[in-house]
């Protein structure tokens, strides 16, 4: 039997032991510390532009849509960034084409309440004349002929306006083949009486057969352009009116040769109530709400209505019908 | 002598309320449909009064250093 004793001082081993462990439990903390105040950096780097869109978010329920974000990166929340600034530039055009609409409704009204108002001031006026005065038997006929004229001319206007609410309502439009030749021949039959007034005459030519619209509103609207340019031209010139074809839609066109319209006024004949001279248009029986209804109709068909004009040469206006 | 009164309106619905009303009481009228025609009335007549239509002003109020007798 043999028997080995070994003895040897560890402590310095022990000591080595607990020196190495607290080193590494001293790198482990630094380790995760560094790795939280990393994280941490970038959870807030990637959670800022969240923030910043939330902000952005805020300053636009409070209606202001001017301002956009800044697109920092191409990921997911930049890609978020990009579309939130879509949405806010949509919404603003959007906002802003309301208020034109809005404006313009304004416009429309003021001009609807002046234009009724005239007739009935005059009506009442010649009203409380006859009652409160002794008139001759001349001056009677002639205040009656007046309140005759404006009622008829009140008459006339509401009717136009019923027709313009009516079709830019969207009602109303019944889409059937409709030919062209016989269109024209009503169109010079309507038209014919104003005309002979003025010892002008209408030229039409008609190079396509049919068209697919609504018959009554496609003639209110040719003689509607037909009495705008017989208006505008002088006595004995003619008026050109065509039908024909243009990639898939049908076109016409009603062509005058008289003063034209300045350029500046171009871009607001559509509006209603415009007149280009307000004085010359009361001589001319106008109202200021033919175009409109023409621009009404053609857009009641889904097409567009556009006008070529020079002062001093003549007025052609094009109506777009998409077939 | 009555007074004269020069009514410049383009309506001429509402100058001849206007004229009618003012010869009922005793006024004498001239109506003028547009600028040029009140400038014509004025370098010919002698108005007391002047009623001008706001639309017309543009037109009209140069006109306004004519002698009102």
């Amino acid at each position: 039997m043999f028997r080995l004793d070994y003895a040897s001082n560890i402590s310095a081993w022990i000591y080595s032991q607990k020196r190495l462990s607290t080193q590494i439990s001293l790198m482990l903390a630094v380790g995760m510390l560094f790795l939280a105040v990393g994280l941490l950096f970038m959870i807030r780097r990637a959670l800022n532009p969240l923030v910043e869109l939330s902000l952005q978010a805020k300053t636009v329920a409070e209606g202001n849509y001017e301002h956009q974000i800044e697109v920092r990166s191409s990921d997911e929340i930049g890609q978020l960034a990009v579309e939130f600034n879509q949405m806010t530039e949509s919404i603003r055009r959007h906002t802003q084409m309301l208020q034109e609409e809005i404006k313009e409704r304004e416009r429309f009204m003021a001009s609807m309440a002046h234009e009724l108002k005239t007739p009935f001031t005059s009506i009442m006026g010649y009203v409380s004349l006859l009652k409160n005065y002794n008139l001759d038997r001349e001056e009677t006929k002639k205040a009656l002929n007046f309140i005759d004229k404006e009622s008829k001319r009140l008459d006339e206007i509401s009717k136009k306006l019923l027709n313009l609410f009516r079709i830019s309502g969207g009602q109303g439009v019944t889409k059937k083949k409709i030919s062209v030749t016989s269109m024209f021949k009503q169109l010079e039959s309507i038209s014919g009486m104003f005309l002979a007034e003025r010892e002008q005459f209408l030229k039409l030519e008609a190079f396509i057969e049919y068209i697919d619209g609504d018959e009554e509103l496609l003639m209110l609207l040719l003689n509607n352009l037909v009495e705008n340019a017989s208006k505008f031209s002088a006595r004995g010139t003619h008026i050109l009116v065509n039908a024909y074809r243009e990639g898939s839609s049908a076109i016409f066109s009603v062509r005058d040769y008289g003063c034209g319209i300045s350029q500046e006024h171009l871009d607001r004949v559509f509006q209603p109530f415009f007149m280009s001279d307000a004085s010359r248009s009361k001589k001319e029986k106008g109202y200021g709400l033919g175009l409109s209804l023409c621009k009404a109709i053609a857009e009641a068909h889904g097409g567009r209505i556009y006008i070529d004009s020079h002062l001093g040469k003549g007025t052609c206006v094009f109506v777009n019908l998409p077939q | 002598m009555s007074y004269s009164i020069l009514i410049a309106e383009d309506d001429l619905s509402i100058a001849e309320l206007m004229k009618m009303a003012l010869v009922a009481s005793g006024y004498d009228c001239k109506i003028a449909t547009s600028g040029s025609a009140a400038k014509q009335y004025i370098d010919e007549y002698a108005f007391n009064l002047a009623l001008l239509d706001i639309m017309l002003r543009s037109k009209i109020i140069p006109l306004f250093l004519f002698p009102v007798t």
